[in-house]
């Protein structure tokens, strides 16, 4: 099928294209695609058989699960041990495993906020790379999922976190803590996302079902596709669905690292007890959200050949909004120095000078240098435009939105109210090995998720193509 | 590839038409297909794309989904069971099973909605979610595996790149042969019939299987719950020692596997040393009283730190002391009274003017138990008792025993000393005078005669002046407030009892000539 066979159909018209005659989009998806071949080019991915599978790919599995491995035989010695083995000590007790889970939620929110905020924003523009931020998201909530488990001691305890009711232990969880909140917003998030990521998928695995040559695929992607057949019928409850969880998902970004937030603004320490934390946390995670996406993006994009499909329009926009948010997280950084001043509370200006200049200068100076001033570098066009400046300036700001949840963590509560309870935090090896281990669990999983499931979303990438090309015949032909 | 659909299986099954499929180029042919293939009075029309088209709704007149609607209901439901569950959790009780509690965190009141708004939130948004997705599932019918449509090899396009358009067999118009004459003259592709399939029945070794998983996943469930409702009298396997073993010494106990040879767990103090803060060389602070005789600073020192040591009867407080002592026996009365010093020493040292006690509910009694100790104490171990302060005696020494007298003895001895205190009417008014033994009037009898050393003594050790009553054995229930009351304040308190006593029996000889002058005017 020629993609010259496209016509107008009958659609409402975008608000985008009520705008000067003049102003032509640029091409959401590259080259004279058509929808065979955009099927072809991502089920290709999957399709390959189990001998061909990419030495890449084999080798990358083998170093990541070697580290989730390893993370699990850690988690094993710190059960079986005790949380001695971690660096964490009075008044320290939060310190690596909190760093860790706030980092990875915060890596979390990309994904739905790009498929939810984004498509009700009608950002055509996400569909190529919402899938990838989805899986990023799952995978992310599920490292970060790991750390406040095992954080809690007694592991084969954690059922206390939920309102079961029992006999013999009757025990109500208090829902006036901001740590039981966070266990309803995590919870809620990493299911929604779930729910919302395997939903989308649905269309997809049907495509690859309905594509596939042997038995054991046939049924796998059978399975997992419910039977989809792509009738009208199903498409309408389908997209009425779609819009509905991206309208409840899009408050919940906002709300789970606002209720993240909660876990330090709630308390009265000085450092967190501030108003400025949900705004700030949430503009910090989706930065360190979307600096995860061109970091998984940009090799992938090379490695897959999905240039046609994530253009550098996508990786541009990606860069913007690297570029917005990282401002405002300097921004933060600033106005909690200027609050500490402007409210002459001692003890809060106290906490802050320690930040810039107590035991723990170097994290803060890291964070600032890699969050603040770096993606300032994206004003410049060419920065915008290589990949290779991109994925260097992504890995810096990974780093930095680490070292930022460690100066919020570590720095305030080393430095309690009692000088007498002061101490220094010192991580152990296994404080390392948990840290590195978490990212072996989450590239082991988004490695998986690259080999066995459709990692752009095809249907979507259709219908915008087919839109595309029906208002801007000229694009569909060169 | 044939234009027929490959008959399943040489069976005398007669497979059945269920539709007529008929393929169209693109989303806007599928569009104006539909659209057609409606205006010729065809009803159950149903279409396939690869992704959502704009207007194949319109084009089907497609009633709109409901699902909204569900998704809202479920929303409200969400947070209904968010805000109950908290209310019932954290702020009601009620004596039925799995009943909440009132949850009190510093005194704030137990049900303040802003504390629950995120987790209400986080519900409203759960059940939406989870609605909205089942809702796709079940509105769209899936799951469904097998559909006689995914059998067809041209369909299976449909979720690539290729657009169907299906009339289904029941629609009243519905005949193979004009039906796909009209397909053809809307311009549709390739048009053909579908047949249904012989649904073959589930091998009997699923369920078996199937079953026999189902039974054996409820037997942990089952171990659970059986271990939960009875006892045994091994004890529990252990896989985490939690906090019910530790590899710990306690204080004050002795192991065969100490650290020491001697087993145990604690080591003494040096020989010849004095912990910081423990030297007590001035026995008439620190004892009240001066040791006789042999005995030295030493023994004196150890004498209060032995004192110390069995502290078992003198720390039973007010209320476990309100327990028992009418069930005592006469071996442990003797015991007592032995072990009471002070009320047969000042009676013999003191003086005899004794006749009247201050026991005022049975003289007799107190004389009784003045007998017995007084032979088995040898006149020479009695103490000598204190006769000055040990401490500078001024108004800031006295007004620190006011003030300390009136936290640690009024309870009790009342404010003026009467006996009177707070606990004393308090038990009066439970009527509990068979086990309340009331406290002693400072006023009354000898006490007013006592020497300071005696009275700071009763303020450390306490008194147990033991005496009969009813046949029964009851006695003095004051236990000793060395571990309150530092020494200092004790004799503060002390000096402050003496003052009171003195408000009872003063005389105008006791002032100055220039005090008397001041009072008289």
């Amino acid at each position: 099928m020629a993609s010259g066979d496209l016509v107008v159909n009958g659609g409402p018209v975008p608000v985008a294209d009520q705008r000067d005659p003049r102003w032509v989009n640029p091409p959401l998806v590259e080259k004279s695609q058509t929808y065979e071949s955009i099927s072809d080019s991502i089920c290709s991915i999957n399709e390959q058989e189990v001998q061909k599978t990419p030495a890449g790919w084999l080798m990358a599995f083998a170093v990541s699960s070697a580290l989730a491995g390893f993370l699990a035989a850690l988690i094993g010695y710190l059960i079986f041990t005790g949380v001695g083995v971690w660096g964490n000590t009075s008044p320290i007790f939060w310190a690596f495993p909190i760093v860790n889970f706030v980092f990875w939620v915060g890596i979390g929110h990309a994904g739905t906020l790009i498929s939810a905020i984004l498509f009700i924003f009608r950002q055509d523009w996400r569909t190529s790379i919402n899938r990838f931020a989805e899986a990023m998201t799952i995978f992310a909530v599920v490292c970060a999922g790991t750390f406040p488990g095992i954080h809690i001691g007694r592991v084969w305890f954690a059922y206390f976190l939920f309102p079961i009711p029992t006999t013999h232990l009757y025990m109500w969880p208090n829902f006036r803590s901001p740590l039981l909140w966070d266990v309803f917003a995590v919870g809620t998030y990493a299911s929604v996302s779930l729910v919302f990521w395997y939903m989308g998928m649905i269309p997809d695995l049907a495509t690859l079902r309905d594509r596939a040559k042997g038995t054991i695929r046939q049924m796998a992607y059978g399975i997992a596709s419910l039977g989809w057949t792509g009738s009208a019928s199903q498409w309408r409850v389908y997209e009425k669905a779609y819009v509905l969880l991206s309208a409840l998902a899009a408050p919940l970004v906002l709300s789970v690292h606002t209720i993240v937030s909660f876990d330090f603004a709630v308390s009265q320490l000085p450092g967190w007890h501030t108003t400025i934390f949900p705004p700030y946390f949430v503009a910090g995670a989706v930065f360190s959200g979307f600096a995860m996406v061109i970091t998984l993006i940009v090799p992938c994009r090379k490695w897959y050949g999905l240039e046609h499909v994530v253009t550098m329009q996508h990786l541009e926009n990606i860069c913007k909004i690297l570029l917005a948010t990282g401002t405002m997280v300097g921004l933060a950084y600033t106005t909690e120095f200027f609050l500490a001043w402007y409210g002459a509370v001692p003890g809060e200006q106290d906490a802050f000078i320690n930040r810039m200049f107590g035991l723990q200068w170097p994290a803060y100076y890291i964070m600032f240098t890699c969050n603040a001033i770096i993606p300032q570098l994206f004003w410049i066009k060419k920065f915008r435009t290589s990949t290779v400046l991109m994925f260097i300036i992504s890995i810096f700001v990974n780093i930095g939105m680490w070292f930022e949840r460690y100066v919020i963590v570590v720095t305030t509560l080393e430095r309690p109210a009692l000088p007498s309870s002061w101490n220094a935090f010192s991580p152990t090896w296994v404080d390392f090995g948990m840290l590195i281990g978490s990212f072996g669990l989450f590239f082991t999983l988004f490695l998986l998720f690259l080999r066995f499931l459709p990692i752009v979303a095809m249907s979507e990438v259709k219908g915008v193509m087919a839109h595309e090309k029906a208002h801007h015949p000229d694009h569909a032909d060169h | 590839m044939s234009d027929h659909q490959p008959k399943p299986e040489p069976t005398p099954y007669e497979p059945q038409v269920i539709g007529v499929l008929a393929e169209f180029s693109g989303p806007e042919e599928l569009v104006a297909g539909a659209r057609a293939i409606r205006e010729k009075g065809y009803r159950r029309v149903e279409a396939f794309s690869p992704f959502p088209i704009h207007g194949i709704d319109e084009a089907l007149a497609a009633p709109k989904p409901i699902l909204p609607w569900v998704v809202l209901g479920a929303g409200l439901t969400g947070c209904a069971v968010a805000v109950l569950i908290q209310w019932y959790m954290n702020a009601y009780e009620a004596p039925i099973p799995f009943s909440g509690y009132d949850y009190n965190i510093s005194g704030k009141p137990s049900w303040s909605l802003p504390a629950n708004i995120p987790v209400t939130f986080e519900l409203i948004i759960l059940f939406s979610a989870f609605t909205a997705f089942l809702g796709m599932i079940a509105f769209n019918q899936l799951p469904k595996l097998s559909n006689p449509l995914l059998r067809n090899e041209r369909f299976l396009r449909a979720t690539d790149n290729k657009f169907f358009l299906l009339v289904e067999a029941d629609d009243p118009q519905f005949a193979t042969d004009s039906l796909t004459g009209a397909f053809q003259s809307i311009g549709a592709g390739h048009v053909e019939p579908v047949y249904d399939q012989p649904t073959k029945p589930l091998p009997g070794v699923f369920l078996l299987v199937g079953g026999v998983l189902a039974v054996a996943a409820l037997v942990p469930l089952g171990l659970i719950a059986m271990s939960r409702d009875t006892t045994s009298t091994t004890p529990r396997l252990s896989i985490w020692w939690d906090m019910d073993y530790q590899p710990k010494y306690k204080a004050q106990t002795t192991i065969e596997t100490s650290l020491f040879p001697d087993g145990r767990s604690m080591r003494l103090p040096v020989e010849g040393t004095v912990a910081r803060g423990g030297l007590r060389d001035n026995p008439a602070l620190y004892l009240g009283y001066i040791p006789k005789g042999e005995e030295t600073f030493e023994t004196s020192f150890r004498l209060q730190e032995e004192g110390a040591g069995d502290q078992p009867p003198e720390s039973t407080e007010e209320s476990t002391a309100e327990e028992s002592s009418s069930e005592e026996t006469p071996a442990e009365e003797t015991t007592a009274e032995s072990s009471d010093e002070s009320t047969p020493e000042d009676t013999s040292t003191e003086d005899a003017e004794a006749s009247t006690d201050d026991a005022a509910e049975d003289s007799t009694d107190e004389s009784a138990t003045d007998a017995a100790p007084a032979a088995e104490t040898p006149a020479a171990s009695q103490p000598d008792w204190v006769t000055e302060f040990p401490i500078p005696v001024n108004m800031d020494t006295m007004k620190r025993g006011q003030q300390r007298y009136n936290i640690y003895c009024s309870v009790c001895h009342g404010r003026a000393g009467d006996g009177d205190g707070l606990v004393h009417q308090r038990a009066l008014e439970l009527n509990q005078l068979t086990t309340w033994s009331p406290p002693t009037s400072i006023h009354q009898g000898e006490i007013p005669n006592y020497p300071v050393g005696r009275l700071y003594d009763t303020i450390t050790n306490g008194n147990a002046a033991g005496f009969l009553e009813n046949g029964g054995i009851k006695r003095g229930r004051m236990a000793g407030y060395k571990a309150q009351i530092s020494v200092e304040d004790r004799w503060a308190i002390v000096l402050y009892v003496k003052a009171l006593q003195k408000t009872r029996n003063a005389s105008p000889d006791d002032l100055t000539e220039a005090e008397l002058n001041s009072l008289k005017k």
